[in-house]
C-alpha cells in the first residue's frame, strides 16, 4: 500500500518537475549555443545551389501532432527560401493540415521579403493518392495538381511555366512525423536523380541516417536541434532556438531521472541482498 | 494525356455518361457471385501491378517500342491519369471513413448508448469544421460575412484544434519522463550500453551537451569527443549500420508480401468471406 503511495506520488512529482523543465526556459530567456552539424549545413547549401530557374518543393506532410518541431523546420526553410528569393512550392500527400499550417507560416514572411504569391510562390494543397500520386506528379506536375490551396486553376499561375515536371524540381525537402521520405527517395531521387532534403522529427533521425550516408538525402534538419541549427544559418533567432532552452533541460531532467531510477533500483536491492543473506 | 473537355455540353455528357457506366458497372457487379467477384478482384490486382512493374523496368527509349512516337515507352504516358485516378479514389477512402464513423457514432445517440454526448461533439465538430471550412474556402475575405466566417475558421482550426492535436502529443514528454524513471535500469551489460548511448545521443543533440564539451578545440582529434560529434558518430555509424541491416530485412520481406499479393498467393485472413 505504501509502495503504491510512493509512486502515485512520484509520478507526480515527475509531472511537475518535467512541467517547470518546458515551462520556465521559456519563460525566462536562457541562451545557450548552437552548434551547426555537417547534415543541417548540408541541406542549407543544397538550398543555396538550386539554380533561379528551377523550383524548390516543401513537402509539408506534417500535422499539427508534432508542431512543436516540425513548424519551426518549415519556419526556417521558408525564411530562406524567402530571403535568398528562391522559387518554391507548398504541397502534401501525407497530412492534410500540413499545406494550410504552412501557408499560416509562408505569408507572413513572403510579404516580409516581397514574394509574390503565384509568381514566386505557390501553396498546392493536400492531394491524396499515395505513391502512385505522386509517380504521377513527377511526370505532370499541373496535370496531377489541376488546383492550389485557394481552388485557383494552377495553369493560371505564372509560376507553373516552371514547374512542368520533376526535370523543374531543383530540391524536394519533405518535412514530416511521419516516415514518409522513402516515397521521395524510391521515386524521385532513384528514377530522376532529383535532389532529396529531410526534416524530421527527432524520432526520425535515426531512421534517415542510411539514406543521408548514401547521399541519397543530401541533407538533413535533426528535429529541434536541427530548426535551430538551420535558423543560425539563415542568421536569425525563431522558434526553435527559443525552444532549444525547454528541450536542454527537459533532456538533462531526464538524464536525471534515469539516474535517481537506478539509483533507487540498486538501493532496493542492496537491501533486499541484506534481508535474505540476514534469513 | 488526356486534355479537359472545354464544351459545356459535352462536359454535361460525359458526366452523364461516367454516372450512368458507374451505376452500369456496380450493379454488374453487385450480381456477379461471390467466386467471380473474387477472380475480377485478383485479375485487377494483376494488371494493376502488371502494369507498374512494366513502367518501372521496361526502358524509357527503346526500339522494341517502334510503333510509338520517339519509340517512348509506352506505359508511361498513362503514369499520370492513374496518379489522378489514385487522387480520386483517395478521396473516396476520406468519404467512407466520414460515413464509417457517422453511422457509428448516430447509433449511439439513437440508442442513447454510455457517453453518447461524445458522440454528439462528435457530430457538432465534424459539422462546423465542415460548414465553415467550406464557406470560408468559397468565400472572399474582403466581404463582412466574408470576414466573419473567415474568424471562426481561423478560431476552429487553429485555436481549437491545432491546439488541441499539439496538447495530445506533447503529453507525450510526461510519460517519457515517467518511464525514463522506471524503464532506463542498469540489469545487465546490454542495458547498460543501451543507456549510455541514450546519454551521449541526448547530450549532443540540445545546446547544454554541446556547451559542456565546446571547449575542445575542433582542430585537433580531441574535438571528435565533443558531445556532437559522438552523438553523430553514434548515429551514423553504430546505429546506422544495424537499421540498414534491418531496413535490408524489411526491404526482402516487403518484396517478397508484394510478389504474393501481385500474384495472388497471399489469401489472408477475409479472402475466404462472402462479400
Amino acid at each position: 500500500m505504501v509502495e503504491r503511495k510512493t509512486v502515485f506520488y512520484i509520478r507526480r512529482a515527475i509531472f511537475l518537475l518535467m512541467a517547470a523543465a518546458v515551462a520556465v526556459p521559456l519563460l525566462v530567456r536562457v541562451e545557450l549555443p548552437v552548434i551547426v552539424g555537417w547534415p543541417a549545413r548540408n541541406l542549407y547549401e543544397a538550398v543555396e545551389r538550386v539554380p533561379p530557374d528551377k523550383i524548390i518543393v516543401i513537402s509539408a506532410n506534417w500535422a499539427a501532432g508534432t508542431k512543436g518541431e516540425t513548424w519551426p523546420q518549415t519556419e526556417a526553410l521558408i525564411h530562406h527560401l524567402t530571403k535568398r528569393g528562391k522559387r518554391f512550392a507548398i504541397w502534401s500527400w501525407g497530412a492534410v493540415q500540413g499545406p494550410e499550417l504552412a501557408q499560416t507560416i509562408a505569408e507572413p514572411l513572403a510579404r516580409k521579403y516581397g514574394h509574390e504569391y503565384g509568381v514566386d510562390w505557390v501553396n498546392w494543397g493536400f492531394k491524396t493518392g499515395g505513391d502512385q500520386m505522386v509517380r504521377g506528379w513527377a511526370k505532370d506536375i499541373p496535370g496531377t495538381v489541376k488546383e492550389d490551396f485557394f481552388h485557383t486553376p494552377v495553369e493560371k499561375l505564372p509560376i507553373m511555366q516552371h514547374a512542368r515536371a520533376h526535370d523543374d524540381i531543383g530540391l524536394i525537402v519533405e518535412i514530416t512525423g511521419a516516415a514518409t521520405v522513402g516515397t521521395y527517395v524510391r521515386f524521385l531521387y532513384g528514377v530522376y536523380g532529383t535532389p532529396v532534403g529531410y526534416a524530421c522529427t527527432g524520432v526520425l533521425v535515426p531512421e534517415a541516417f542510411p539514406y543521408l550516408d548514401a547521399k541519397q538525402i543530401v541533407g538533413m534538419m535533426r528535429g529541434l536541434a536541427g530548426a535551430a541549427e538551420y535558423e543560425k544559418l539563415v542568421g536569425f533567432r525563431g522558434q526553435a532556438t527559443k525552444r532549444m532552452a525547454a528541450q536542454s533541460f527537459t533532456h538533462l531532467l531526464i538524464i536525471a531521472l534515469i539516474v535517481a531510477g537506478n539509483a533507487g533500483y540498486f538501493w532496493r536491492r542492496r537491501q533486499r541482498g541484506r534481508m535474505k543473506a540476514e534469513g | 494525356m488526356f486534355s479537359p473537355i472545354k464544351s459545356t455540353a459535352l462536359l454535361w455528357v460525359a458526366i452523364g455518361a461516367a454516372v450512368i457506366g458507374w451505376a452500369g458497372l456496380l450493379y454488374g457487379l453487385s450480381r456477379l457471385r461471390a467466386r467471380e467477384k473474387k477472380r475480377l478482384i485478383i485479375a485487377t490486382t494483376f494488371l494493376g501491378g502488371l502494369f507498374y512493374v512494366l513502367e518501372f523496368f521496361l526502358p524509357e527509349k527503346s526500339s522494341l517500342f517502334f510503333w510509338t512516337k520517339g519509340n517512348l515507352n509506352p506505359f508511361t504516358p498513362f503514369l499520370a491519369p492513374l496518379g489522378v485516378a489514385s487522387l480520386a479514389i483517395g478521396a473516396f477512402a476520406f468519404m467512407l471513413g466520414v460515413i464509417n464513423l457517422s453511422l457509428v457514432h448516430g447509433g449511439n445517440i439513437f440508442r442513447r448508448r454510455k457517453g453518447w454526448y461524445n458522440s454528439a461533439a462528435f457530430f457538432f465538430a465534424l459539422l462546423a469544421m465542415i460548414i465553415f471550412g467550406l464557406w470560408q474556402s468559397y468565400s472572399k475575405e474582403t466581404t463582412p460575412v466574408g470576414k466573419i466566417v473567415h474568424r471562426v475558421y481561423e478560431c476552429l482550426f487553429q485555436g481549437a484544434y491545432v491546439s488541441l492535436d499539439s496538447t495530445m502529443f506533447s503529453l507525450l514528454a510526461f510519460y517519457m519522463a515517467a518511464a525514463a524513471y522506471r524503464a532506463f535500469r542498469l540489469r545487465s551489460g546490454e542495458a547498460t550500453v543501451l543507456v549510455a548511448a541514450a546519454f551521449l545521443v541526448m547530450m549532443g543533440q540540445v545546446p547544454a551537451g554541446m556547451w559542456a564539451t565546446h571547449s575542445l578545440p575542433t582542430n585537433q582529434w580531441v574535438g571528435n569527443l565533443r558531445a556532437e560529434n559522438i552523438a553523430l558518430w553514434l548515429l551514423g555509424v553504430i546505429s546506422m549500420s544495424g537499421l540498414r541491416a534491418i531496413n535490408f530485412g524489411v526491404g526482402v520481406g516487403a518484396l517478397a508480401m508484394s510478389l504474393r499479393l501481385w500474384l495472388n498467393l497471399e489469401r489472408g485472413a477475409f479472402f475466404e468471406q462472402e462479400f
